[in-house]
C-alpha cells in the first residue's frame, strides 16, 4: 500500500469517438476501490493523465502542446511501434485501464507540480495584443521554420505551407513570435503575402490557442466583473464540440453577464472559464460592456433544479445520446 | 363548367378519364390529379377547389397511410385514403403508373355514397394506368 | 404511458433531413417519400412527402419524438401541424443552393415561434460547394435580431448531429434559467 494520502486523480480522453469517452467513464466507476489512487473523469484537458487517439491530427497536436507546457502530467496514446510504451486502446479494458492508472499514480508521486508561471505574457496574450494594435494591417506569425499572416479585420489566415498536423502542433508547442504589421510596414507584408499563400481556417487554430496558450490567466483587457456577450457563435462544427463551450456559448449568445456570473450560472470554475473567453475574444466574438455594473450586485445563482420537469428531461435526452454533462 | 391544370404534357386519356368521373357521380365537386411527390397534374372542378395545396395535402396523407400500413406489416400498393366530415368526403387513391405513381382525390358533398365514390374512383384509376 | 417530447427537422430538399434522423433515431426511422419529379431542385432520387419519423427512449419510460419536415414550402400544411408543441427545430442549410439565406428567411419565418424563444439551431451543409460564408449567415440572423447557434456540419456523422442537438438543448436551458435569473 502507498504511504502517499489518496487523493482523487483526474483522467481525460481526446480524439476519440464519443463511444470511447462514455466507455472510460463507465469503466471508472466500475473500477473504484481498484486502483491505487481513486480516478475521475474530466473534460479538462490539465487532468492528471490524457489519453489520446493517435491517428486523430488534432488530437496529436494539444497532446504535444500540453506535454511541452507542462511535464507533471501522464499522457497514454492509443497506439505505439515502442512495445516499451504503455498504450490505451478503445475498447478500454478493465485489467488494462488499471495498470496504466497505476503506472501513472507512480510516475505522478515521483514529480513536483509544475507550479511556476514564466513572467512573460502567452500565446494568446501576445496574439490579442497584435490584433487589436490600432492601425494593424496584418499579424505576422512565425513558428520554427515556418511563417503565416492573420489579415485584418476579415482575420483570415495564411501559412506558408498547407496547415497540417505538424504545423498545427508547432503553434500550439513551441516557440511562436507574433508581430502587428501596419501600413509603415508595406514591404514586409508584401513578402509575408508571397511567401504563404496557403489559405487555412483561422477561426480553429485561434480557438486552440485561446484555450491551450492562455497559461490560465485572463486576457489582460478582460475583467471577470465586467459583463460581456458574444456578438455570435463560433463554429463549433469547425473547432469541435466540447459541451462546456456550448453551455457558456448559449447564455452569452442571450444575455450579457459578468464571467463571474457566467460561471456561477454554468457551474464552471472561474479558472477554466478563462480559457474561453479567451477563446472568444481571439476568435473575434466577444464583446464587452463599456461600463461595470453600477453596484456590485451579487449574482443569484439560477441553475435549473435538476429534477425541476425541464431539467430532467434535458438530463435524460443527453443521457440517452450520450452528450454533455 | 370545367376548369383545367397543366394540360399540355398530359396523355388525352387522363383528361378523359377525370371527365367520365365527373359524369358518372354528379355528387362529386372535383378530381385532382397529382404526381405522388404532390405536384398537381390535372384538375376537374365543379367549384372553387385549392388545387394545389390539395396535391400537396394529398401526396403527403398517401404517404403516411403507407408508412403506417408498412409498419404493422402491411406492404404493397394500390391503397386509398378515406376522409369524412359532417359535410363531405375526400376521397385518395394511388395511381401506380409505372415510372411516375400518382395520387387521385375526389371530393364529393355530404349526400355522396362512399361505395358509389369508392367504385367509380377506382375505375378512373383503372382508366388512368391503360397504356 | 411515458411522455413524449418532439423535436423537428426541417430545411429545404436535399439538406440531410432523413439522413439526420436516422444517424440518431433508437431504430431506423419512418420514412415518407415518394419519387422526386422535381430534379431542377435537387437531384435526388426520392423526396420526403409526409414526415420522417425517429424516436429515442428516455430514462423513465418517456420518449423523444423526431420528426423530419418536407423541404419544399408546398408542404408547409405539414410544418404548422408538426410544431404544435415541439421543444425545438434543427434547420439544416444546404449552402449550394442557389441562394441558401432565402431558403433560410423561408423555414425562419414558419419556424419564428421556437427562433424567438431561442429553440433554434442551424447547421450548414456543403460550404464548401457555396459561395456564402458562415459570417454571412449569422450576420444575416443577426439582422433578424436573432443570435442563433451556427456550426458548419456533415449531417452523415453521427457527431456532427450531435453537436446540434447539444447546443440545442442548452440553448433551452439557457433561455429557461436566463428568464428565472434577475438582471444584473
Amino acid at each position: 500500500m502507498s504511504t502517499h494520502t489518496p487523493r482523487t486523480r483526474r483522467i481525460t480522453c481526446i480524439g476519440f469517438d464519443w463511444r470511447a469517452e462514455v466507455s472510460l467513464k463507465e469503466t471508472l466507476t466500475l473500477l473504484r476501490g481498484k486502483t491505487r489512487e481513486p480516478w475521475q473523469y474530466t473534460d479538462e484537458l490539465t487532468a492528471d493523465v490524457v489519453v489520446y487517439e493517435t491517428h486523430n491530427a488534432l488530437a496529436q497536436a494539444m497532446v504535444r502542446r500540453c506535454a511541452a507546457e507542462d511535464a507533471g502530467r501522464v499522457f497514454f496514446p492509443s497506439s505505439s511501434e515502442d512495445d516499451s510504451v504503455l498504450t490505451l486502446r478503445y475498447p478500454f479494458g478493465a485489467s488494462r485501464l488499471v495498470s496504466c492508472l497505476d503506472s501513472a499514480s507512480l510516475q505522478l508521486q515521483g514529480r513536483l507540480a509544475a507550479t511556476e508561471h514564466a513572467e512573460a505574457p502567452s500565446l494568446c496574450q501576445r496574439l490579442d495584443d497584435a490584433l487589436r494594435t490600432p492601425g494593424t494591417l496584418a499579424v505576422a506569425i512565425r513558428a520554427g521554420g515556418q511563417q503565416g499572416w492573420l489579415s485584418l479585420p476579415e482575420r483570415e489566415l495564411h501559412w506558408s505551407q498547407p496547415l497540417g498536423v505538424e504545423e498545427i502542433a508547432e503553434l500550439l508547442s513551441g516557440e511562436v513570435e507574433v508581430e502587428a504589421l501596419g501600413p509603415t510596414e508595406g514591404a514586409a507584408l508584401r513578402r509575408l503575402e508571397s511567401a504563404a499563400r496557403h489559405a487555412a481556417p483561422a477561426e480553429g487554430l485561434l480557438w486552440a490557442i485561446g484555450i491551450a496558450r492562455s497559461k490560465g490567466s485572463l486576457l489582460s483587457r478582460l475583467d471577470i466583473a465586467r459583463p460581456c456577450r458574444l456578438r455570435r457563435w463560433p463554429d463549433f462544427g469547425a473547432i469541435g464540440r466540447r459541451s462546456l463551450d456550448i453551455r457558456c456559448a448559449s447564455l452569452l449568445t442571450q444575455r450579457e453577464l459578468a464571467p463571474s456570473h457566467l460561471a456561477m450560472m454554468a457551474g464552471i470554475p472561474l479558472g477554466v472559464m478563462g480559457n474561453f473567453l479567451n477563446a472568444c475574444a481571439l476568435v473575434g466574438v466577444l464583446e464587452t460592456s463599456k461600463t461595470l455594473p453600477a453596484a456590485a450586485a451579487v449574482p443569484q445563482a439560477a441553475t435549473l433544479p435538476q429534477e425541476s420537469g425541464l431539467g430532467s428531461m434535458l438530463r435524460r435526452i443527453r443521457t440517452a445520446l450520450a452528450i454533455g454533462h | 363548367m370545367f376548369d383545367e391544370t397543366a394540360a399540355d404534357l398530359t396523355p388525352a386519356h387522363f383528361g378523359s378519364a377525370l371527365d367520365q368521373l365527373l359524369a358518372t357521380v354528379p355528387a362529386l365537386t372535383g378530381a385532382v390529379l397529382s404526381r405522388s411527390d404532390g405536384f398537381e397534374v390535372l384538375s376537374r372542378t365543379r367549384a372553387e377547389v385549392p388545387v394545389s395545396r390539395l396535391s400537396a395535402l394529398s401526396s403527403s396523407m398517401v404517404a403516411l397511410s403507407q408508412a403506417a400500413l408498412r409498419e404493422v406489416g402491411m406492404h404493397g400498393g394500390g391503397g386509398s385514403v378515406l376522409v369524412e366530415g359532417q359535410d363531405g368526403k375526400l376521397l385518395l387513391l394511388e395511381v401506380p403508373l409505372r415510372g411516375q405513381p400518382m395520387v387521385l382525390a375526389a371530393i364529393g358533398g355530404a349526400d355522396l355514397v362512399t361505395g358509389t365514390l369508392l367504385w367509380a374512383a377506382r375505375d378512373c384509376v383503372r382508366q388512368l394506368i391503360q397504356a | 404511458m411515458g411522455r413524449e417530447y418532439k423535436l423537428l427537422f426541417a430545411g429545404p430538399m436535399g439538406a440531410g433531413k432523413t439522413t439526420a434522423i436516422a444517424a440518431i433515431s433508437d431504430a431506423a426511422p419512418v420514412r415518407t417519400e415518394a419519387l422526386n419529379s422535381d430534379r431542377a431542385q435537387h437531384q435526388k432520387e426520392t423526396t420526403t412527402v409526409g414526415f420522417d419519423y425517429g424516436e429515442i427512449a428516455l430514462e423513465g419510460g418517456d420518449r423523444l419524438r423526431l420528426y423530419g419536415m418536407p423541404g419544399q414550402d408546398r408542404f408547409d400544411f405539414m410544418w404548422r401541424v408538426a410544431s404544435e408543441g415541439a421543444l425545438g427545430v434543427v434547420l439544416l442549410a444546404d449552402n449550394s443552393r442557389p441562394d441558401p439565406l432565402a431558403d433560410l428567411a423561408l423555414y425562419l419565418e414558419s419556424f419564428r415561434g421556437m427562433a424567438q424563444r431561442g429553440a433554434m439551431v442551424i447547421g450548414i451543409g456543403r460550404l464548401g460547394s457555396g459561395h456564402t460564408s458562415v459570417e454571412s449567415y449569422t450576420a444575416w440572423l443577426s439582422a433578424q435580431g436573432l443570435s442563433l447557434p451556427v456550426f458548419t456540419v456533415d449531417v452523415r456523422r453521427r457527431d456532427d448531429v450531435l453537436l446540434l442537438l447539444d447546443a440545442l438543448l442548452y440553448q433551452i436551458e439557457a433561455a429557461r434559467m436566463l428568464a428565472e435569473a434577475p438582471h444584473v
